[in-house]
């Protein structure tokens, strides 16, 4: 590594807003690939699939008592917890959810998620459900009655609202509703490649404009590039940034070691992972002929650091690589946490 | 209780015309589609409501509120229960699932194999001759159906399972509010039938359930009746075009539903069939509704889903019904006066007013067994058997 970026990165949060980390691959492994690439925190999504309220409480427990063994991580909720586990060296682990569906439709759920950890909460998975239409539903509805009740109960109980896999007007309304920063937690620019889970120029504004971040992810299938290198990253960092300015830019990569699917394809098969949801308006959608799904790569932890050099390279100052790298979701989670 | 003669609204009938509402009520396969019954507030002595009083846990427990009478009857203390029913003259009642999980399937199940097993004269619903035959049989019959829909994308083997477990026969796509499946009537948005939505619609035609548009927003159910290669039906509702309310039907809405070769259940819910304002109405106003669909899309497409009125006193729905209606989509705009019933329908035993104005009207003694519950029969025949 690139002394210069090693000495940005020691010296930085260094913050993924999502890291799914479904049952079959809880172990260390990826966790200690995160921390020797420079992480500081990881924002973990720890689900049943499709997520169950007692399925989550279930998962959250079994993998803390997984993890105990473990001297060099901590868990954080709170940003002194988190500052408290930079400082001692150690990788902080948070908590989100990528779905409402598991409150089913109890509204006091929400405030136990919150005692659980969660610190963001997306309203929809794809598709439509009580609260929300996700972004593969061609009907695009806006935020349901229920919806807008839980949204302001977010904002009570300090969730973040995040509006990725969610539909587009559905997250705008959120932005609007919400008295807090919304974050698109890993999503990546729809002007950059066209794709059902990238967000358009006018939700990106609205973002901004209410302070929110969007967390840029590492899917080779949504970023238009089926190697998914670090260049193409940047290309989707650079147009937010361009549009809205670096502040409302950061990471959430979104990593999964079973990418490229075609690698895995018997694995993913023995996961026995739930029809969540129909695969035919999963995605991709359009399918790009040029992107086979199942040969697409994802953003490797170790790529973070040619992505730093990448934008130190296009004239991106320390700050705003900071930013990028922690300290503007930092300052979104700073409002809840 | 002041006295009070059910069934002899004043229709102007002659003695030959009241003789032939009661054999064409008596023989009638009578399925209200959505039926509270068979009992209603006046069926509350004192000494049930004190015993109600200290059984229920606080004055919001709806649980056992809801089940105390059927409980009773399923006890042997309660033999009035037959009565009312065969007073009623509905061949058919309700059974129904709230379709969520597994769990809320098997509950629904094991209640209707409690109630068949203990009254004899209660048979459960596999196919529409079942329906028929407890009626031959001087008997009655549950068939299911669903209200609150929750199913999400992965969930469609529960149809299958409520179909087989013989308590699914129809199901709404959407209780007032947004579901997975689709928009409600009291939504903020209608967008109609997600692309889930679609899914569950060709799974019920699959399965043979019949998709139930009643609490659905437009959209959903013009989705739903476009989407389904089966009769639609919307169970309890009534004509917008008569009076606009959430919870009625457009003409777009009712020749959607007609088309499909469904029918259009019509309530007797005050505050849905008549504006805020308008003080006291009588069962003409429901039978005008009737009317009015029969006018539009033919005696063939209409039948009665009364929904009304609930069977607990009023005090009690005002503690344990409220809050819920509340809970789920309804609201002050909706003028929900629970307290509130039609003239000539306060009780189920005036389920023969409507035959009789039905036949005041000039119906003719098949377009009357058709609004009964021959159309019904016929949707439940050609989606399940």
């Amino acid at each position: 590594m690139n002394p210069d970026v090693a000495t940005l990165l020691a010296s930085s949060d260094v913050w993924d807003m999502t890291l799914p980390m479904p049952p079959p691959y809880w172990g260390t492994e990826t966790l200690a690939r995160y921390k020797r690439a420079g992480y500081t925190f990881v924002s973990a999504t720890l689900q049943d699939w499709p997520p169950t309220f007692e399925g989550m409480q279930q998962c959250v427990e079994r993998f803390k008592e997984l993890m105990k063994e473990a001297d060099w991580l901590t868990f954080g909720n709170s940003l002194a917890d988190i500052d408290r586990g930079r400082r001692e060296g150690k990788l902080v682990i948070g908590l989100n959810s990528q779905e409402t569906c598991l409150i089913e439709e109890d509204l006091s759920r929400v405030e136990v998620l919150h005692g659980l950890g969660v610190r963001h909460m997306l309203l929809a998975y794809q598709v439509r459900n009580l609260v929300a239409d996700g972004c593969a539903e061609s009907a695009d509805a806006g935020l349901s009655n229920f919806g807008r009740q839980v949204v302001r109960e977010m904002d009570r109980v300090g969730i973040i609202v995040d509006g990725s896999h969610t539909g587009r007007r559905s997250s705008l309304e959120a932005i609007e509703l919400s008295e807090r920063p919304v974050i698109f937690s890993h999503s990546g620019a729809y002007s950059v490649y066209a794709h059902i889970r990238n967000v358009r120029d006018e939700q990106i504004r609205a973002c901004a404009a209410g302070g929110g971040v969007i967390g840029v992810f590492g899917l080779g299938i949504f970023l238009g590039d089926s190697e998914a290198r670090a260049k193409i990253v940047f290309r989707h960092i650079d147009h937010i940034a361009a549009l809205v300015g670096p502040e409302h830019v950061g990471l959430g990569t979104d990593y999964v070691p079973f990418f490229p699917l075609k690698d895995y394809a018997s694995e993913w098969e023995a996961f026995d992972l739930e029809p969540w949801p129909d695969p035919a308006n999963a995605w991709p959608d359009p399918p790009d002929p040029e992107l086979p799904a199942d040969e697409c790569r994802c953003f490797q932890p170790e790529q973070l650091a040619e992505l730093i050099e990448i934008m130190v390279a296009n004239g991106y100052s320390n700050e705003v690589v900071k930013g990028i790298l922690g300290t503007n979701f930092k300052r979104v989670y700073a409002t809840a946490l | 209780m002041r006295e009070h003669e059910y069934g002899s609204f004043h229709f102007g009938l002659s003695a030959e015309q009241e003789a032939r509402a009661s054999i064409v009520h008596r023989e009638a396969v009578i399925v209200d589609m959505t039926f509270q019954g068979p009992c209603s507030p006046d069926v509350w002595t004192e000494a049930l409501r004190t015993e109600l009083d200290h059984t229920m846990a606080s004055p919001h427990d709806y649980e056992t509120a809801a089940s105390f009478l059927v409980d009773k009857a399923i006890r042997g203390e309660f033999p009035e229960y037959r009565v009312l029913f065969d007073a009623s003259g509905a061949t058919a009642g309700l059974t129904g699932c709230v379709l969520r999980d597994k769990e809320s399937l098997l509950d629904a199940a094991a209640d209707l194999v409690r109630i068949t097993q203990s009254l004899p004269w209660l048979r459960g619903v596999r196919r529409a001759d079942d329906i028929r035959d407890a009626h031959t049989a001087g008997e009655h019959a549950l068939w299911g159906m669903c209200q609150v829909n929750l199913l999400r994308p992965g969930d469609l083997d529960l149809i299958n399972a409520g179909h087989d477990l013989g308590i699914l026969h129809a199901a709404e796509c959407a209780y007032n509010q947004m579901t997975f499946i689709g928009a409600g009537c009291t939504e903020r948005y209608d967008p109609g039938l997600s692309n889930f939505g679609l899914e569950f619609v060709r799974r019920c035609n699959e399965v043979g359930v019949v998709v139930d548009t009643a609490h659905s927003s437009r959209r959903t159910t013009l989705d739903a009746c476009a989407a389904s290669t089966h009769p639609v039906l919307a169970t309890h509702t009534s004509a917008a075009a008569l009076q606009p309310h959430d919870r009625a039907k457009s003409d777009e809405e009712i020749r959607a539903i007609a088309e499909t070769g469904g029918a259009v259940g019509v309530v007797a819910v005050p505050c849905f069939l008549a504006a805020p304002d308008a003080g006291q109405q009588a069962i003409e106003l429901m039978l005008d509704h009737i009317d009015y669909i029969a006018n539009l899309v033919g005696w063939q497409h209409v039948g009665i889903g009364t929904d009304w009125p609930l069977p607990l006193p009023h005090d009690i729905q005002q503690h344990t019904v409220m809050p819920l209606l509340m809970a789920m989509g309804f609201n002050d705009d909706h003028n929900i006066d629970l307290t509130a019933t039609l003239d000539g329908f306060r009780d189920y035993r005036d389920l023969i007013n409507i035959t009789r104005g039905l036949l005041a009207r000039g119906y003719s003694d098949e377009h009357v067994r058709g609004v009964l519950g021959e159309n019904f029969l016929r949707v439940l025949e050609q989606v399940t058997g």
